[in-house]
């Protein structure tokens, strides 16, 4: 299987972006690396619940999703 | 007394301690407010561990005052040890201040800065501008040198930064001159700001302590898996891996307002400290070449390998053009 280039990433996040745009739980789509090339990377404040669902791949890209909870500034 | 026996007593006087400190004419003479009294925690002048001298244990007892201020304590602590006790007086016990949180000249990458307003953050790097205006420029976010658009054009700029002790006009080392705006109501790509420097005050531009030498922009993106390296104000020197890259849609807690930002690195430290705290904000972050790759401005809770939480970086090129300047090295 051939690896994910940057583009077909790029194009999945765009996809998935749509997709999760209103998700409150969502802080951020970004491209990441994984074990078959680049994949997409999900940042959630918090855990979804029971009845909240993303996706582990869009067209054939890997999505990981990791909880980072809220991002601030960073003065003193 | 063996071990087992200066363990169980070492508990006891804390115990002890801990009970005697919360009535009232005793917490007075530690001079610590009475809201801050709760249990062992109240006893911040008094640290009582076991000390060894030639195979035999005692209670060893540290002071932060002058014996005679926590008479009824130590008394208390003689009662209950007798001769088994090392009482000394070793005088305030404060954490040590990194380099860059101190007043430095020549002013230099990494060291603690900000509008006179706000607390501190950091000194990125130095720019110099595109339209031929001559000097050196200082380059760090907005909320470090504009206070979140809050700031006036011309606002002094101390170093240190006030947190750290920066007053006007001792520390003035430069003015805001120019920042681009934090928007609240569409997604932003940097939290950037300049500043000029004050006549006389000189810097070092082409060296980043701990580092070495900055070697201009970085010619390609950032890519996952790459590794990064900052100095900043309140972490000093650290390293981490580049974990996500054209990151968009994160929204940033601001005093203004949660802001959205697109277009974003993501790095997670490889420390044991993590990459970055507050007041790290503003600092540049090189590749292995000592590139420039972007500037530091925010954090995440939780999150990475060791769960100290992600940072956000701005990539550098949009921080460049969006100030209208090029990197000074």
């Amino acid at each position: 299987m051939p690896a994910i280039t940057i583009e077909q990433a790029r194009a999945a996040k765009e996809t998935l972006r749509a997709l999760l745009s209103e998700h409150d739980a969502v802080n951020g789509i970004g491209i990441t690396s994984g074990d078959q090339g680049y994949a997409v990377a999900v940042n959630l404040r918090r855990p979804l619940t029971a009845n909240e669902h993303i996706p582990d791949y869009v067209d054939g890209v890997r999505v990981e999703t990791r909880i980072v909870g809220n991002v601030h500034k960073l003065p003193a | 007394m063996d071990l087992n026996a200066a363990r169980s007593m070492k508990v006891e006087i804390r115990q002890r301690l801990s009970s005697m400190v919360v009535q009232p004419g005793i917490a007075s003479k530690l001079g610590i407010a009475a809201r801050r009294m709760e249990g062992i925690t109240a006893l911040r002048s008094i640290a009582v561990g076991i000390g060894a001298v030639g195979g035999d244990f005692k209670i060893a007892v540290r002071l932060q005052h002058p014996k005679d201020s926590v008479d009824d304590l130590l008394n208390e602590v003689t009662r209950l040890a007798g001769a088994e006790t090392d009482i000394r007086y070793v005088g305030k016990v404060s954490k040590r201040q990194s380099p860059q949180q101190e007043r430095v000249r020549p002013l230099r990458i990494g060291c603690s800065i900000g509008q006179f307003q706000i607390t501190a953050g950091t000194l990125g790097c130095f720019a110099k501008s595109r339209t031929g205006a001559v000097g050196p420029l200082i380059l760090s976010n907005n909320h470090v040198l504009a206070d979140e658009n809050r700031a006036k054009i011309g606002d002094p700029i101390v170093q240190p930064g006030a947190f750290d002790h920066g007053t006007v006009p001792a520390d003035v080392v430069g003015h805001l001159v120019n920042f681009e705006p934090l928007n609240t109501s569409r997604p932003n790509l940097v939290d950037c700001a300049v500043a000029d420097v004050v006549t006389g005050t000189d810097v070092v531009s082409n060296m980043i302590d701990g580092l070495g030498p900055l070697r201009g922009v970085a010619s390609a993106e950032a890519q996952p898996g790459d590794r990064v390296s900052k100095t900043g104000r309140t972490t000093g020197t650290t390293a981490a891996l580049v974990t996500a890259v054209e990151l968009d849609n994160v929204v940033v807690g601001y005093y203004i307002g949660d802001i959205q930002f697109n277009g974003q690195i993501e790095v997670d430290g490889v420390d044991l400290t993590g990459f970055s705290q507050g007041g790290d904000s503003g600092s540049l972050v090189v590749n292995s070449a000592g590139e420039a790759i972007g500037l530091l401005f925010a954090g995440s809770d939780t999150g990475g390998a060791n769960n100290f939480g992600l940072t956000y970086v701005n990539p550098i090129r949009p921080v460049l053009d969006a100030l209208n300047c090029d990197l000074l090295v």
